[in-house]
């Protein structure tokens, strides 16, 4: 397990915790709000009671101060026996006065005598300061349990940024897990490329060594060969004109000698050329590595990005602009030769791919950790169909064998397994139908790469 | 005075597959005297017997490579500047034999003919450069 994966799994573990101590406290605070509430629900419901009963209280006293005003038979009794009985249910709990009350409504109630209702009245007069007292201390418990809903809200607001942020930090979590996992399948794809590339290097090298020995007879021949038989048709021009011109045309006919002499420089040429497209083929392997260091050199890239760029202009046909912008990135550790090559490379496939009137576009520029190379044109751009294929070895779209289809292979190869770099193509150009780019990101500081030179083999066969 | 032409440099061919050194000698019969030897042991035998102005010497070969003989050339003092013909010029050990001053060149399979007589001419031109520097300076002691 690396130091990274150890740090995230801490990381998570301290997230985890937060997280229960979040839902522990917002559990706490649900539990508290709901008994605050319900208290405040009872002392409201006691509230309304009371006001209600000081109607009820305040109306039996004007009742009872008219019974005792008009005197006996008038008493409505049954709204009289109503409100005592609510006082003496409701207020029971409160004040043994209530029972009291409820005395005096029944001696009220069987004498009606005017004694009686002013007794009544007497009573609830005594009765009303009461229920106001009871009502303050009420109003005092509410605003108490105010303060109370005040925490509350302020806690539901603090739990509902740290839900907040918690939930943020999750998704960026989630973001960053996916991330690394994208990042890890690309990683993949990269070493199993690199696996395929190191693997295909060591067999071309193998491949290459077994072929150029015979190449080298094959190609070297081809000349002397040519004067051979020149040499031979000369001598038998030579000696046709010292015998009878019958048996000359006969030996001439016989042994095909004008065919011979007209077919022996085409069928050399054919060698030629068959050869050297083998040649080229090794020479484009061997262009990434020939003359290269063994070790990294902390190279200026943008003096190696102004030499290649000068060389390509050199060659750089009419109607077609190159425009640079290389922005000063300093050095990086890299195989110069190796990485100047893949630059050229890059550049000269650009300018072919954009033809006349077209643009090709070279950046050089310095990110947090790596020196990014860019090449764009404004080209047709890369089909989807093949876009996947242009860095297979042999892979080309050039045709009559200009291209060996080495190139982008090699140079992903260079970058990728030699620099620990990517090589990355991009076609069409972002909000267009149209033109290519590739970036070539280089690593200032080597995480891997061999060392050596691309192609070693064991060094004895 | 003589006008005779000047000798054909000599120059000693090692490598493992006969065709090769055929071919030097096939496409250079009138510019150089190719003397072929197939293997190291056989080149040293080659040095034992004759003198040569120049040595193309192949490096991938069976037993003993070709900075062997290379590195027992400049032991022995001789004054045989080398070639190194590889079929492969970007091993570290090639490089490293050029470096060293083994070789004075790396000439890469399949070679050119026009390459390669470059090469031959520049690395006798040196030598000579360098054998009559010697004749003068040791005329100079002399005196």
């Amino acid at each position: 397990m690396s130091a990274s994966t150890l740090q995230a799994t801490r990381h998570e573990r301290a997230l985890a915790l937060l997280t229960a101590l979040a839902a522990l406290l917002l559990v706490a605070f649900a539990v508290w709000a709901v008994l605050v509430a319900v208290r405040v629900r009872a002392v409201r419901a006691e509230v309304e009671q009371n006001v209600r009963w000081l109607g009820v209280v305040s109306a039996v006293q004007a009742r009872a101060g008219e019974i005792a005003a008009a005197g006996e038979g008038s008493l409505d009794e049954a709204r009289v026996l109503e409100a005592l009985d609510e006082i003496e249910r409701r207020v029971a709990a409160l004040a043994g006065d209530a029972r009291e009350g409820r005395a005096r409504v029944e001696a009220l109630r069987a004498s009606g005598s005017a004694g009686d209702a002013s007794a009544l009245g007497a009573w609830c007069a005594g009765f009303v300061p009461q229920l106001r007292q009871r009502t303050r201390e009420l109003s005092e418990q509410l605003a108490a349990d105010w303060s109370s809903i005040e925490l509350v809200f302020l806690g539901a607001v603090v739990l509902a940024g740290v839900a907040l942020a918690l939930l943020v930090v999750a998704l960026r979590n989630a973001r960053r897990l996916r991330e690394t996992s994208e990042r890890l399948a690309d990683a993949q794809v990269v070493l199993a490329e690199s696996e395929r590339l190191t693997a295909l290097g060591r067999s071309m090298a193998q491949l290459s060594h077994e072929l150029n020995n015979p190449l080298n007879v094959i190609a070297n021949n081809v000349a002397p060969v040519r004067e051979h038989g020149e040499a031979l048709v000369a001598a038998v021009d030579a000696l046709s004109s010292a015998v009878p011109s019958e048996l000359a045309r006969e030996v001439h006919e016989r042994h095909d000698v004008e065919f011979v002499r007209e077919d022996l420089p085409a069928a050399l040429a054919a060698i030629g050329v068959a050869t050297d497209r083998v040649r080229a083929v090794f020479a484009d392997l061997a262009s990434f590595s020939r003359g290269a260091a063994p070790t990294r050199t902390e190279e200026d890239l943008g003096a190696l990005a102004q030499a290649t760029l000068a060389m390509v202009r050199r060659t750089l046909p009419e109607g077609v602009s190159l425009d640079a912008t290389l922005e000063p990135v300093g050095t990086a550790a890299v195989f110069a030769t190796s990485i100047g090559q893949v630059m050229h490379n890059l550049v000269k496939n650009a300018v072919e791919a954009v033809g006349e009137g077209g643009t090709v576009r070279v950046r050089l520029e310095a990110q947090a950790d790596h020196v990014l190379f860019t090449v764009e044109d404004d080209g047709p751009g890369v089909p989807a169909a093949i876009r996947a294929r242009v860095f297979e070895p042999f892979f080309t779209t050039k045709r009559d064998g200009k291209g060996t289809g080495l190139g982008l292979s090699v140079s992903r190869h260079v970058v990728v397994q030699r620099h620990g770099g990517t090589l990355e193509l991009v076609s069409p150009l972002e909000g267009r139908d149209r033109g290519t780019r590739f970036e070539m990101r280089l690593p200032r500081i080597p995480s891997h790469g061999e060392g050596t030179a691309p192609y070693a083999t064991e060094p004895n066969r | 005075m003589s006008t005779s032409p000047p000798p054909r440099p000599r120059v000693l061919v090692v490598d493992d597959e006969p065709e090769n050194v055929r071919t030097v000698a096939r496409v250079f019969r009138r510019e150089l005297h190719v003397t072929g030897a197939s293997s190291v042991a056989e080149a040293r035998a080659e040095l034992d017997r004759s003198s040569f102005d120049v040595a193309l010497v192949d490096f991938s070969m069976p037993g003993e490579n070709g900075i062997v003989l290379l590195r027992e050339i400049v032991a022995r003092g001789l004054a045989l500047p080398s070639l190194l013909v590889t079929a492969h010029g970007t091993l570290d050990e090639v490089l490293e034999a050029r470096r060293a001053g083994l070789c004075k060149g790396i000439v890469m399979k399949p070679w050119n003919a026009e390459e390669l007589r470059r090469w031959v001419q520049q690395v006798m031109r040196m030598s000579q450069l360098r054998s009559s520097v010697g004749a003068m300076r040791r005329d100079v002691d002399d005196d």
